[in-house]
């Protein structure tokens, strides 16, 4: 009787788990484009259009841009979500803009 | 003899119909600089109604029209001289801003200078390293390409979400490190040539040809984007007197799509290379007929809005499958290369008038079509020069 009712719990939390993986994919989807998106765009608009990191934030969506992180580097741009668990990096080379690199 | 005149009358008024399609491109005017240097300026002359371009011009700059969005540059040539520019707070006549989709347009000049140059062929079959000779997509044709005539499955206007869309997916998404590669693996679901869709992965794969015919074998990444850098330079941007900033993926690939960041000026100079039909200052930089081929539109019956690698006006309605028109005046002439979130080259023949609007205008807002309006406000306070000559007649779109 036990095994049984451990069997359900089980099979209730697979479920459960396929479940907000399926809802979450699309989020999970859209976190990731929008963090190299917005690593790759952040920096050329620092290192190719030359412009200060706050003209570069009126590019975005400020609601889109809230849950980001995002940290300038030495030619490259950073930007992180969801706690750290997607990030992007952005690489600038003087002649050829920027383009992601992971 | 009654039906031989109708007959006579009925082929005059065809071959008028045939040549009313494309309205001649104005020659520079005499006296005036090519602006591969720097612009000549002009002021503005009594052909302009200064309160209708004023108010437009207040209209955008301090945001008075909802949809609108950020209007940050905007560089209005007529006759070969700068009339007006304006620039929102922190931008300069130098800062160079995104392009997105008008770097297509640069990209069929690209490829039609590669023709002239015997690179390429336009009418044979592309191809892309990943597809066998047996491979359908392998046998479509670089016009066809340019003209996004493909039949490719490719989402991107019709997308309903970022992860959905190929145009995120290809650049910030799985294709990221090699954009070319994602394109290629898009399969084909319209028999080439019949139906017209929006296809920015059409584009990448032909800049990827370009390049390989280019810069055939390059040793790496690194030495195959400076081959490509350099070419452009050489063929187009120092000829034009540009100094745009292609960007490149990690695979060498300039994107070709997109990512080309320019002065709004710069800009300018490149809608002029297309208003005076590829010369440029007494020199032949694109293929005789190729600016006509760019402001055709192709030949599927789904569309009337597109040429190749530039946007066209429909010749009557709105335009379809899109909305698309920008009422510029009487004459429906106008072409333009075309940026998400606003970025526009307008090209006016039967005006002389080019005008560059760079900005940000959120996708939303854009779909109104509210900037469309305020494009052909701009245009309709100009009025042709009192002097403008056109001297050539439009030659067959068919024959670059």
């Amino acid at each position: 009787m036990r095994a049984k009712g451990l069997l359900i719990a089980a099979v209730v939390v697979v479920a459960i788990a396929g479940v907000a993986m399926y809802a979450g994919r699309d989020t999970w989807a859209t976190a990731k484009i929008g963090t190299v998106y917005v690593a790759k765009q952040t920096c050329s608009c620092l290192f190719v259009a030359g412009r200060p990191m706050d003209s570069c934030r009126t590019d975005y969506d400020p609601a889109a841009l809230a849950p980001l992180h995002i940290e300038p580097k030495q030619n490259a741009v950073e930007v992180s979500a969801l706690a750290g668990l997607v990030s992007a990096r952005s690489q600038y080379e003087p002649g050829f803009g920027c383009h992601p690199v992971n | 003899m009654r039906s031989a005149i109708w007959t006579a009358v009925a082929l005059s008024c065809c071959v008028v119909a045939a040549h009313a399609e494309l309205v001649p491109l104005p020659p520079q005017p005499a006296g005036v600089a090519w602006p591969t240097s720097e612009w000549p300026t002009g002021a503005l002359g009594e052909n302009v109604d200064r309160a209708a371009l004023d108010a437009a011009m207040t209209d955008a700059f301090d945001k008075k029209i909802a949809d609108l969005g950020e209007t940050r540059e905007v560089v209005i040539i007529q006759g070969g001289r700068l009339v007006h520019e304006q620039y929102a707070a922190g931008y300069k006549p130098d800062t160079r801003l995104v392009s997105w989709s008008m770097a297509k347009s640069i990209t069929q000049a690209l490829v039609g200078i590669a023709y002239r140059q015997n690179k390429v062929d336009v009418d044979a079959p592309m191809g892309n390293p990943q597809w066998d000779a047996n491979d359908k997509r392998a046998q479509i044709p670089w016009r066809t390409w340019l003209q996004m005539t493909d039949g490719m499955r490719y989402l991107e206007i019709e997308a309903k979400t970022i992860a959905d869309s190929d145009a995120s997916r290809k650049l910030f998404g799985p294709g990221r490190l090699d954009v070319a590669k994602y394109c290629a693996g898009l399969p084909l679901i319209y028999e080439p040539g019949t139906h017209w869709n929006y296809n920015s992965c059409g584009i990448v794969l032909t800049a990827d040809a370009l390049t390989n015919a280019i810069v055939p074998d390059p040793p790496s990444a690194q030495a195959r984007r400076a081959a490509m850098l350099e070419w452009m330079q050489l063929s187009l941007f120092n000829v034009i007197g540009i100094k745009p900033q292609p960007e490149f993926d990690a695979s060498g690939l300039y994107y070709g799509s997109a990512l080309i960041y320019a002065s709004a000026r710069d800009f300018a100079k490149f809608g002029l290379l297309y208003m005076r039909d590829g010369m440029w200052d007494g020199q032949r930089v694109l293929p005789e007929g190729w600016v006509d081929f760019a402001r055709t539109a192709g030949k599927s019956e789904n569309s009337d809005i597109y040429g190749a690698g530039w946007w066209v006006s429909p010749p009557q309605g709105k335009g379809k499958p899109y909305t698309s028109l920008i009422e510029t005046g009487p004459v429906r002439d106008a072409f333009s290369a075309e940026g998400f979130e606003g970025q526009f080259t307008l090209v006016v023949p039967s005006k002389d008038l080019i005008i560059v609007r760079l900005g940000y205008t959120p996708e939303k807002e854009l779909r109104t079509g509210a900037i469309r309006v305020w494009l052909g406000r701009v245009a309709r306070a100009f009025n042709p020069l009192p002097d403008a000559q056109p001297t050539r007649s439009a030659s067959p779109a068919s024959s670059p």
